[in-house]
């Protein structure tokens, strides 16, 4: 039926939805060609019309027919496979990490505005945006004073202040004892003036702790525009019993309401103040005067000091550093290409090439491992149960295929919880006291003794399979020859084996080498070295390039995780290019 | 229909037996069993005990017992009310996005393979041996450069970008054709070229012999590529773990690595629900195809 | 062959069109909405504080894991990218390191409402990144019912708990949590009764990263105490953080150092419980613990979102004020940073937490103290694992020189 219905889309209906197919492809590109161009993603671009007019040229025109069959799969492989290595090799080159993230304009904005600080005696203001007759945004403001005798709370856990002992209260016991606490809280949820939604609309905000509202001590307001600071007589400013100014005579308050759309406006105030600065807006109600501390020239690409007079200059690998103090340097970097530095501080940093060594010793140890406890335990269950008389083997076959059925992470997650040092069922149900993920040596017995659990099962499948594809003739000759039975494996079984299964054997060593969830669901690596503070006792290659690039806490370093990943390719690659010239894989081809 | 090239595990009939002595059984037989049985309970003994705990209220990792003494389905309600923990989310995305990637895997990896099968033309060897060369080099490893792409399609297309599940299936297309390709080829190499000559002859086109002819021979194999790509999609971390965010886009491995983390004792119960609920299907797909797979892993793709 | 390519094109422009009009690009969030992230903890008060959305823009809460918080903000995409996070005031160095998130300007009554420390601690490189609005800190907890009279000194403290466990009655002297990856942050208060200190400071009061104090003389003196503990079992890097809860809380440990995190774990407690500071282990040296603060920092994408102002507004203004920070108090069980919600705060077992971190330091937020958790928790690892430990004078000399190293190596 199905098959019918295929052959029949042959004709037009074929055609109609390969035309629809482009169709939709060639929108898309076109579609996205402004957005692309607006981001300024050439790249990107160049792709993606290569990409679509390459799919429409070889689907339309009869030429390369087999290349129909390729071109969708070739463009996902390029995408997302070929892109991302040559992506990948150039950020090996780079200084791509924590500290050095974006771009070089980015950067430079963000040092200027980070460097607009106030000085030491500016003054913070409270702010009332207004509009005056002509409809223009005004900054009512008036000066934050704080009273001299601010109590200092005791209860501050900061508070530098060492009070008496207070004696400790006990808790709990009793449910009577902590009622009160519990019931407390509940209080306060509900408590109408405790819901913030009130304060909100009505305009004010609960910033004012500690001013006195005594009119003599208040400070002048002053209407603030581009212009300048322009003081308010006392009798136009109306202020509520905290002092703080509510109104204006002669302006009108922005509802509350319509703030959201001020961005813009106040955006572009800028007013001139008092100490040499800039006022500007710090939110809805307050402002404050900034004062540039550096100022950038964009024709020498320094920024100097306006403080000490320091010039800062690009120091070519990232920053903009004072020349005389090579760590002086201003935050954020941008991405610089930084040549082979990354390669080669692998191995003339120690404080990377130690841990590197050792992870890279107990890779290839992980990995041997895996593979050959895996065979011999897979290879003996398909030989003991390889015998032609056995009841059960079928049962047998699928409860030990079972753990190659379920999805590995979850078996991991789950042993990662089994072997867990105190809680897990193995030590409490066999009265060991193993430190199975916490002591360096049985965390590396543990990752391998799982991967034995996961891997054997396809090793016994493979192994049944190949060794029921040796003929029985062949067995029965060699034995009718006078061999024995143990001579019959080792001159006859064995070798047919090893050739069948050594492409499979490689292949898996290939898998175990780079196996992440393997090590990382069980111990995350860990436990940790004394020499690193990023690689763990059972951190593989790969696991560790992923903790360098991504781990929490540590940094990143984007660059140096890609050049170690661009070695990993080479170990594998040269590892499998000579298991592959050797197999048969391509003899097989019958071209 | 099989192929000589897909050895398939054949279960030799079992002949009537002779009464035998416990010895004689023992030097035969019996010592097989003995290790069948220690090996099954090895292989089985820990998802034993996830079934347990999952049925078990409040077990402790510890809770000594195969057999839930007093079973409930406490630990799925708890798994399953959870708004931060939105496991149903996970689980349809994961299983949606298993079934669509291996869809498009089995097309492509097939596509390929009828190419490089059926036609001879310039580059064809160099393509082959590019493929197997680009396999070598596993697509995570280019993880940064993967998400820095991502995040540039997200600029453009949102919705196929970051933390989208379509754009994380997109990714592991990307890896779709290489070894897929090879697997398939080695099947279709084996169908006699005399049926396409015939098909031509009677006037098929050669989208009607690869769509008519060529996919339903082959579909063991097929079968064999769509349940490793499925398993693929099921077990992949790391990828996913960096380009989804939300919680709710989330697939099985990131949403209950996240849930179990550090907590084992505390949410080990629902996770063992979860565990169970997540792997059900997977061992059902893999004992339905089982018959096909040894054959497919004899080919040589392992499990990823 | 023509005719279908002529096809071809009409269908691309047919479906050009129709992509430009479906899936019309959403660029920029639509004006006035915030992106607040927070954690799952935090969340429902956050939610709360918001429901009403803030100053006529809409506050829009994503929650992510708290540590995720830090590593997604680095990569996330502008569109969906945060206006405001809350965080720890630790991740403000690396933060502001990579220009995520922006300098504010606390202005002065806001500031003299708040913790000066808790202030101090957003602090970096002389410039503010964000509003503290809680404090948090660890404290010993003591079963009342396992040990009558409160020890005054670290001394009494394990004269107590080793007599506990001798007598059978407990399994673990000392809970606090270390694990295989160790536990620099609850060990702290430990570290810092043997004389350990992790930087010096300048003059001005800034971070001297060049002055490391991890295997300073005065620790190094006392260095041989931690072998002691070693040795008798009292403190033992094996208990991580589920063994320490669930020991305490079923009784099996007379004495737990957590932070108020675990409120919910202790108030459930069946016995009676004192909350207080760890005692001085050598007299005249005082334990104390890292205070940490959390609080909200904008970035610097709420500018290209065009809600800067609004979420200026938020973060100074708002969150730096009694009533937002009672209510996240109240909510989530943390002692807020403001003075004045402080006072209000009626849980006395929160507050009793707040008194056990008298005393405390900040958290350094220098970027260099990402080198430290590492070797700092390794040195306790390795000498407190019981059998086979390394003597601590060792251990914590290579941590020494592994920061040294690593602070160095940038």
């Amino acid at each position: 039926m199905i098959q019918r219905l295929i052959a029949q889309l042959g004709g037009t209906p074929a055609l109609l939805l390969k035309l629809l197919f482009l169709g939709l492809v060639n929108g898309m590109t076109v579609w996205a060609i402004p957005t692309m161009i607006s981001n300024q993603s050439w790249v990107m671009m160049a792709v993606l019309v290569v990409a679509t007019l390459a799919l429409d040229f070889i689907l339309l025109t009869s030429r390369y027919i087999p290349a129909k069959y390729v071109i969708i799969g070739a463009i996902f492989l390029t995408i997302f496979q070929l892109i991302p290595i040559f992506y990948n090799v150039s950020i090996a080159f780079t200084n791509y990490s924590t500290g050095n993230i974006g771009t070089k304009p980015d950067a430079i904005t963000a040092i200027v505005r980070d460097s607009a600080a106030e000085s030491e005696d500016s003054t913070s203001y409270d702010m009332l945006p207004t509009r005056n007759a002509t409809g223009d945004l005004v900054l009512i403001l008036t000066p934050q004073v704080i009273a001299a005798d601010t109590p200092v709370d005791a209860t501050d856990p900061m508070a530098p202040s060492a009070s008496a002992d207070p004696g400790l209260e006990e808790f709990g016991g009793e449910p009577a004892a902590s009622e009160p606490a519990l019931e407390e809280f509940g209080g306060a949820e509900t408590t109408p003036s405790a819901a913030p939604s009130g304060d909100l609309t009505s305009g004010t905000n609960d910033l004012n702790v500690a001013t006195d509202a005594e009119a003599s001590d208040l400070p002048p307001t002053y209407a603030g525009t581009n212009d300048g600071l322009d003081e308010l007589p006392a009798s136009d400013v109306q202020r509520d019993e905290f002092g703080t100014v509510v109104s204006a005579t002669g302006f009108v308050n922005v509802p509350p309401d319509e703030l959201s759309t001020l961005e813009s406006e106040f955006n572009d105030l800028a007013i001139p103040g008092p100490q040499g600065g800039v006022i500007k807006p710090q939110g809805y109600a307050t402002a404050a005067e900034l004062v540039p501390t550096l100022t950038y020239d964009a024709a020498a690409d320094t920024f100097t000091s306006l403080d000490t007079g320091v010039v800062y200059s690009n120091n070519g690998s990232g920053n903009f550093a004072n020349p005389d103090n090579v760590e002086d340097v201003l935050v954020p970097g941008w991405r610089e290409y930084i040549g082979f530095t990354n390669f080669t501080n692998v191995f003339t940093d120690s404080q990377i090439r130690d841990p590197f060594i050792a992870v890279f010793i107990w890779t290839f140890v992980y990995a041997i491992l895996s593979v050959f406890l895996t065979f011999v335990l897979g290879l003996s269950l398909a030989i003991v149960l390889n015998k032609p008389r056995m009841r059960g083997q079928r049962i047998y076959r699928a409860l030990l295929v079972l753990p190659y059925a379920v999805p590995a992470f979850l078996s991991i997650l789950v042993w990662a919880g089994l072997l867990n040092d105190d809680f897990g069922a193995i030590n409490s149900v066999t009265g060991w006291n193993v430190p199975w993920l916490f002591d360096p040596f049985w965390a590396r017995v543990s990752v391998v003794l799982v991967n034995l659990w996961l891997g054997f099962p396809y090793m016994f499948l493979v192994s049944t399979g190949a060794l029921q594809s040796i003929p029985s003739e062949l067995q029965e000759a060699a034995r009718v020859d006078g061999a024995r039975s143990f001579q019959v494996w080792r001159r006859v079984n064995m070798p047919l084996l090893l050739v069948a299964l050594a492409p499979l054997l490689i292949a898996s060593f290939a898998f175990n080498f780079n196996n992440f969830n393997g090590i990382y669901l069980l111990t995350g690596g860990g436990p940790a070295m004394d020499n690193s503070e990023v690689a763990g006792a059972t951190d593989i290659l790969i696991s560790y390039t992923y903790k360098i690039a991504f781990s929490a806490g540590q940094g990143n370093d984007y660059g140096l995780a890609s050049a170690i990943s661009i070695y990993i390719f080479i170990i594998v690659g040269t590892i499998s290019a000579i298991s592959f010239a050797r197999s048969r894989a391509l003899r097989e081809d019958r071209a | 229909m099989t192929s000589p090239a897909v050895p398939v595990v054949r279960v030799a009939p079992i002949p009537k037996q002779k009464r035998q002595t416990f010895v004689q059984w023992l030097k035969s037989n019996g010592w097989r069993h003995a290790i069948a049985w220690v090996a099954v309970a090895f292989a089985v003994t820990p998802v034993l005990w996830v079934v347990s705990a999952a049925f078990t209220t409040n077990p402790t990792i510890s809770s000594g017992s195969l057999i839930p003494t007093d079973p409930t389905l406490d630990n799925f309600k708890r798994l399953l009310n959870n708004p931060d923990q939105p496991y149903v989310n996970w689980y349809v995305n994961t299983m949606l996005l298993a079934i669509i990637v291996a869809l498009f895997t089995v097309l492509i990896g097939a596509g390929a393979a009828y190419a490089f099968s059926r036609f001879r033309f310039k580059g064809r060897k160099v393509g082959l041996m590019f493929l197997l060369l680009v396999q070598m080099f596993p697509q995570f490893l280019a993880l940064v450069a993967i998400y820095l792409i991502m995040a540039q399609v997200s600029d453009v297309f949102s919705g196929i970008g970051l933390d989208s599940l379509i754009g994380l299936g997109l990714v592991y297309l990307g890896g779709a054709m290489g070894i897929n390709a090879w697997l398939i080829k080695g099947f279709f190499d084996t169908i006699p070229m005399e049926i396409d000559e015939s098909a031509k002859v009677d006037g098929a086109s050669h989208g009607q012999i690869f769509w008519g002819i060529i996919l339903p021979l082959a579909a063991p194999v097929l079968a064999v590529v769509g349940l490793l790509s499925v398993i693929f999609t099921i077990n992949e971390f790391v990828i996913a773990s960096a380009l989804l965010q939300s919680p709710q886009k989330l697939t099985l491995a990131v949403g209950l690595q996240q849930f179990i983390g550090e907590k084992y004792s505390e949410n080990w119960g629902p996770f063992a629900a979860g565990a169970l609920l997540a792997a059900i299907p997977v061992v059902l797909l893999f004992i339905f195809l089982q018959r096909f797979i040894v054959g497919g892993l004899t080919q040589g793709s392992v499990k990823g | 062959m023509r005719r279908s390519l002529r096809a071809a094109v009409a269908t691309s422009a047919v479906a050009a069109v129709a992509f430009g009009s479906l899936l019309a690009a959403p660029a920029a969030m639509a004006a006035g909405n915030i992106i607040f992230w927070t954690d799952a903890d935090r969340a429902p008060a956050v939610r709360t504080l918001f429901a009403n959305g803030y100053q006529g823009s809409t506050v829009t809460v994503v929650v992510k894991d708290f540590g995720k918080i830090r590593d997604d903000l680095a990569t996330v995409t502008p569109d969906a990218a945060p206006d405001v996070i809350m965080g720890a005031n630790d991740w403000v160095g690396e933060l502001a390191v990579n220009g995520s998130i922006v300098k504010l300007n606390l202005a002065t009554k806001a500031k003299a409402g708040l913790s000066a420390g808790a202030v101090q601690a957003f602090n970096y490189n002389g410039k503010q990144y964000g509003t503290p609005v809680a404090v948090e800190n660890i404290a010993l907890i003591t079963n009342a019912s396992l040990v009558k009279t409160q020890p005054k000194t670290f001394d009494e403290l394990s004269t107590q708990a080793l007599a506990l466990k001798k007598a059978g009655k407990v399994d673990i002297p000392l809970a606090v949590q270390q694990g295989a990856g160790g536990d620099a942050y609850h060990m702290y208060p430990m570290f810092t009764g043997l004389g350990g200190f992790i930087f010096g400071t300048t003059a001005k009061g800034a971070y001297d990263v060049k002055n490391i104090g991890v295997f300073n003389k005065v620790f190094a003196a006392n260095a041989s105490i931690i072998d002691g503990w070693n040795k008798s079992g009292l403190v033992n890097s094996k208990v991580t953080g589920d063994i320490a809860t669930a020991a305490f809380t079923s009784g099996k440990a007379p004495f737990w150092i957590t932070g108020p995190w675990n409120l919910d774990k202790i108030k459930a407690v069946g016995f009676k419980y004192r909350i207080s500071a760890v005692p001085p282990i050598i007299p005249g040296t005082a334990s104390v613990p890292f205070i940490g603060s959390q609080g909200v920092m904008l970035t610097k994408y709420a500018a290209a979102h065009g809600v800067e102002a609004a979420a200026t507004s938020l973060v100074t203004e708002f969150m730096a004020g009694e009533k937002a920070q009672y209510q996240l108090s109240a909510l989530n069980d943390r002692f807020p940073a403001n003075t004045a919600a402080a006072a209000r705060v009626s849980n006395a077992q929160l507050k009793a937490f707040g008194l056990a971190g008298k005393g405390g330091v900040p958290i350094p937020n220098v970027a260099q103290m990402n080198a430290v958790w590492g070797p700092l928790g390794a040195a306790w690892v390795n000498s407190t694992k019981g059998a086979g430990a390394m003597p601590a004078a060792k251990a914590f000399a290579q941590a020494q020189v592994a920061i040294k190293k690593a602070v160095a190596a940038g």
